[in-house]
């Protein structure tokens, strides 16, 4: 069926010719944006609709693959591919390269540009993820939406919006196992808490115990689901004078806790170190390993003083074993990555789900890397300690927060490489031997929208299925406190 | 009985005295009020732009709304608009009266609701859209009392009830109540309560969809606050001062804001301190003006303040060069700016992008203004671009509100101390640290060659002067008038002579630096 979807719609869109096949071949790539030459895609991918920079009024779109052409022809800048027809391409075309030829009438001439190449992965991408849709204000919200989109469509539906939470900041929404039914964010303020989504069930939980320094931050879920590993921190943000540079935020204290969930959300303290709390060393970011005996985070042992030393506050890459059945940290602490040894500094680290991998960003300093430009994605082989950079992922912008596919071929990551200030979903492909491709962002239904949108897409996180609640979910839950309350199922 | 020619005159003469009144009143009183409101929205003529429309109720409304709005960019237009609106929305009302039988006061009672909806535009957030909203209900009702047959005008009606929600947002509940009135004198009773059911319904079923709060489905598009006391003059005067400042005409704020300069705002006075450092008069003028400490050098900006005080933060920042503090206040405008999105606030950042080099984000946004009407980025990037003082390059860490700080790197970034310097003084001198104040001065400003120092850095020196109990040398070192002094020994003989009493003194001296530094106080709220 798809098949003949495929030769049906190449049947109508090749049916008639225009000047573009006169149109003498050139040796330059199209301007096209988003930058989609030369990208390794899922072969579950939306359409991979773009735009032309140079203001034609004609375009004509040839995808060639062994199974046959798809042929687009639009009358503006904008190319958008018909969502039956690309899906069945992409289905014939798993595993094999796609050629792009464009060619585009401008100034009323034609021009066919160099072709470039669309790589089709057979290994699919989880195919939902979620964002925050916020501004790049200095950790300062009006409006804020908590947002879950297919990334096989362009279908997107708010999840949690703090409009109906009385204006309240609201976290991003974290997945464990890229399991839609577990999954958590942090609603702030005095109706707010941990809004926690475990099977299906939805709970709001206000963790908290004497000592513990903050309400939970960043954190992740045991992959058995029972427990959770947070940081707790005490966040100041400052800004830079100098050009280039615009805020720092930085922790003055942070410290870990786990969570059991199953034992009435008993807090298992990180192994205490009785240091006097100035002296203190700073952990933040920390997740549970992929078979969940460990839990990896950021130190900074000897943190400077600041914020005047600011530029000399690093975190390092530790682990800590973790027993399950128990719920207790180890006593020893391995460092797997020296940062601070190289002037660097380590933040979000993500252990890819087949436990190969252990992904996170570094800057030059600090712990706040997405207002840093020379933010980068590294990884470090689990198997080997080897570190693995990624020169073809990253670019000029800060690059940062990442996720990972369930099947660990692909992550997704949060990417300000366009403008320098607003962040937009950049997916990245794994093969097995561990060389990451190109990335591509999220594709959209009108290729402007990242023109003309004020927003960042905060924290992308993919995950194998729809969310089991709804924004007016969210809502009853804040009405009703903090009694538990089943989730709808289904989406 | 009043035959329908004269109905005809009436209505024309009605109407025509409506639209005289109102097109002078707008264009008279709040001129600036209706060019603030086009820089409060950034109408992009994109398809994305359209469909964003449909996540809200009273899309059309909306949509038609802001689409009129982007004209009040031009002078004139807006007042010229709005009559237009409101004369539609009168002619409506007229014929929905008659409709509903009352012929006779029809043409004048039409003014009542037309004049009432006029008066709501004296508020800053009450807009064309809500306007239009009315109008379309009152449309809507037009077409429902067209059908003649009671059961078929009841069917037409509870289909019409949803998508003139979806179309007019919350001014379709006049709907029920039009049709409610014209059917119960048909002898249709049943339709009344049937009709107002359905209305009342519609925003709660809608709800889930548009994500809004119960007030916010069953309101909108109306704001959360209106406006019932009619024309804000302070405001229209602090309008002026923000419009002119963003077209650039610096001289007409300084013009403005000495005209304005009775009220003791402190807007106002944040407003003549920048364009008195633009012509390097800021000293010369800071004390003619209402000086709450420095909370007239830089708006406070705090979860307290209100959105216009944010949005105009972001000038002053912009003039010294302090573009992350620019770019940070101007974005604080745009996400508190009622609609999140504001051309005026977008050109500041465009503007603040091309001084920093950002190239890519200026494209952005750039191209952003490119999708608009009046605010294209050919011909107006004079007025976004940066003024030429040197932008602060060295870097550190600073809160928000530590003002010295930015103030002390712009200052050492230019041999001359720039703008920037006078800005520090004044700073120092309005917190009555004449410590820091003769620090910075004699490191930029003692023996300066050809350098006179203004009257109020004069004043200032001499109490520094006084309290150290100076030898005469360093008298002349600072190059002081001596008339200057001849009245610093006069005030202060004064001074002693009253036991301290400000209404001897005021006369002469309470334009000056030594009275303000005696008898200028905080109030409790932090004002003076």
């Amino acid at each position: 069926m798809k098949q003949l979807l495929l030769l049906l719609s190449c049947f109508l869109l090749t049916a008639c010719t225009s000047g573009a096949d006169r149109a003498a071949p050139g040796d330059e790539l199209p301007p096209i944006y988003p930058d989609y030459a030369g990208v390794t895609i899922p072969c579950n991918i939306a359409p991979l609709n773009f735009m032309l920079r140079n203001n034609p009024d004609r375009v004509e779109v040839r995808v060639s693959g062994a199974s046959g052409d798809m042929l687009v022809k639009t009358g503006g800048h904008k190319v958008r591919f018909p969502l039956a027809g690309w899906r069945a391409l992409l289905e014939a075309e798993k595993g094999r390269t796609l050629t792009v030829t464009v060619t585009a009438r401008v100034g009323g001439r034609w021009i066919r540009y160099a072709p470039f190449i669309w790589e089709v992965a057979g290994d699919k991408i989880d195919p939902f993820l979620s964002y925050r849709l916020i501004e790049p204000g200095y950790e300062v919200w009006n409006d804020i939406q908590l947002v879950e989109r297919c990334a096989e469509s362009f279908d997107e539906r708010v999840i949690a919006d703090n409009n109906l939470a009385g204006g309240a900041c609201m976290n991003c929404h974290i997945y464990g196992n890229q399991d839609p039914a577990l999954s958590f964010f942090h609603i702030r303020g005095g109706q707010g808490g941990m809004i926690l989504n475990r099977g299906g069930r939805l709970e709001k939980l206000n963790v908290s115990s004497e000592g513990m320094i903050s309400p939970l931050v960043y954190g992740g879920f045991h992959p058995t689901g029972r427990y959770g590993v947070f940081s707790t921190n005490i966040i100041v943000p400052v800004f830079h004078t100098g050009q280039g540079e615009q805020m720092e935020v930085y922790d003055s204290a942070s410290e870990l806790v786990v969570v059991d969930f199953d034992r009435d959300n008993l807090i298992i303290p990180f192994p205490g170190d009785n240091a006097p709390v100035a002296a203190k060393p700073l952990r933040t970011f920390p997740v549970f390993s992929a078979a969940g005996d460990a839990v990896y985070y950021c130190e900074a042992t000897e943190p400077p003083a600041l914020p005047g030393s600011i530029r000399h506050l690093r975190y390092s890459l530790h682990r800590i074993a973790f027993d399950t059945p128990g719920g207790s940290f180890g006593r020893v602490v391995d460092t797997l990555f020296d940062a601070s040894a190289e002037r660097l500094s380590v933040c979000h680290p993500k252990a890819s789900p087949d436990g190969r991998y252990l992904m996170y960003t570094v800057s030059d300093y600090g712990a706040f890397p997405v207002w840093h430009r020379e933010a980068d994605l590294q990884m470090i082989d689990l198997r080997s300690g080897r570190i693995v950079e990624l020169p073809i992922v990253n670019a000029g912008g800060a690059d940062s927060y990442h996720s990972w596919s369930s099947d660990s071929r692909w992550f997704v990551f949060s990417s300000r490489r366009d403008d320098g200030l607003y962040t937009r979903p950049y997916f990245s492909y794994i093969d097995s031997a561990g060389i990451a491709s190109k990335p591509f962002a999220l594709p959209q239904r009108d290729p402007s929208l990242y023109d003309y949108t004020l927003k960042s897409f905060n924290i992308p996180e993919l995950s194998k299925g729809p969310l089991p609640f709804s924004a007016t979910d969210i809502v009853s839950l804040l009405n009703r406190g903090n009694h538990t309350r089943p989730a709808r199922t289904g989406r | 009985m009043i035959t329908v020619a004269k109905h005809t005159k009436l209505q024309l003469l009605a109407g025509g005295l409506f639209a005289v009144c109102c097109f002078t009143f707008f264009q008279s009183a709040l001129p600036y009020h209706l060019f603030f409101k086009e820089e409060m929205q950034l109408f992009l003529l994109t398809g994305e732009h359209f469909l964003s429309y449909a996540g809200k109720p009273a899309w059309l409304a909306c949509y038609a709304g802001d689409f009129l709005t982007q004209f009040f960019y031009l002078r004139g237009v807006g007042a010229l608009t709005l009559t237009l609106v409101l004369c539609a929305e009168y002619t409506l009302w007229a014929q929905v009266l008659r409709r509903l039988g009352r012929r006779r006061y029809a043409a004048v009672a039409a003014l009542l609701p037309a004049a009432a909806d006029g008066f709501m535009h004296c508020g800053l957030y009450y807009g064309l859209p809500t306007s239009l909203s009315i109008i379309l209900t009152l449309l809507a009702f037009e077409a429902f009392t067209l059908i003649k047959r009671p059961a078929v005008a009841f069917a037409a009606g509870v289909l019409l009830l949803p998508g003139l929600y979806i179309a007019a947002g919350a001014s379709f509940l006049l709907f029920p109540l039009l049709a409610g009135v014209y059917s119960w004198r048909r002898g249709n009773r049943f339709a009344v309560v049937a009709l107002l059911l359905i209305a009342a319904a519609c925003p709660a079923i809608a709800r889930p969809y548009y994500l809004l709060t119960p007030g916010q489905a069953y309101s909108y598009p109306f704001p959360s606050s209106i406006n019932l006391r009619g024309v804000d003059r302070t405001r229209e005067k602090i309008l002026a001062l923000s419009v002119e400042a963003g077209r650039g005409r610096w001289d007409e704020v300084g013009r403005r804001a000495a005209e304005a300069a009775g009220l003791s705002n402190p807007i106002v006075t944040y407003f003549a301190n920048i364009a008195a450092s633009k012509q390097g008069r800021l000293p010369d003028s800071l004390l003619n003006y209402y000086q709450p400490f420095t909370r007239a050098l830089f708006l406070p900006v705090s979860p307290q303040s209100d959105w216009l005080t944010i949005s105009f933060s972001q000038e002053v920042f912009f003039h010294l060069g302090d573009m992350n503090m620019a770019q940070h206040s101007a974005m604080l405008g745009m996400i508190f700016s009622p609609r999140r999105r504001s051309s005026r606030m977008l050109e500041r950042l465009a503007g603040i992008s091309l001084a920093n080099g950002d190239v890519q984000l200026a494209d952005k946004y750039l191209r952003m203004l490119d999708a608009t009407l009046f605010h294209r980025s050919h011909g107006r990037v004079l007025h976004m671009s940066h003024g030429g003082s040197p932008l602060l390059m060295q870097d550190t860490l600073r809160t928000a509100s530590d003002y010295a700080t930015s103030l002390e790197l712009l200052a050492g970034s230019c041999p001359d101390g720039g703008c920037a310097l006078d800005y520090l003084l004044c700073y120092h001198l309005l917190n009555k640290d004449i410590r820091a104040f003769a620090t910075v001065y004699d490191r930029y400003l003692r023996g300066k060659e050809g350098y006179v120092a203004p009257r109020l850095y004069a004043e200032a020196m001499l109490i520094r002067l006084a309290a150290e109990k100076a030898p005469a040398g360093e008298l002349q070192a600072y190059g002081i008038d001596p008339g200057i002094v001849s009245d610093f020994m006069e005030y202060t003989r004064l001074y002693e002579q009253n036991n301290a009493a400000p209404g001897v003194l005021s006369g002469r001296f309470g334009r000056g630096y030594w009275f303000y530094y005696h008898f200028a106080r905080k109030r409790e709220e932090g004002e003076v």
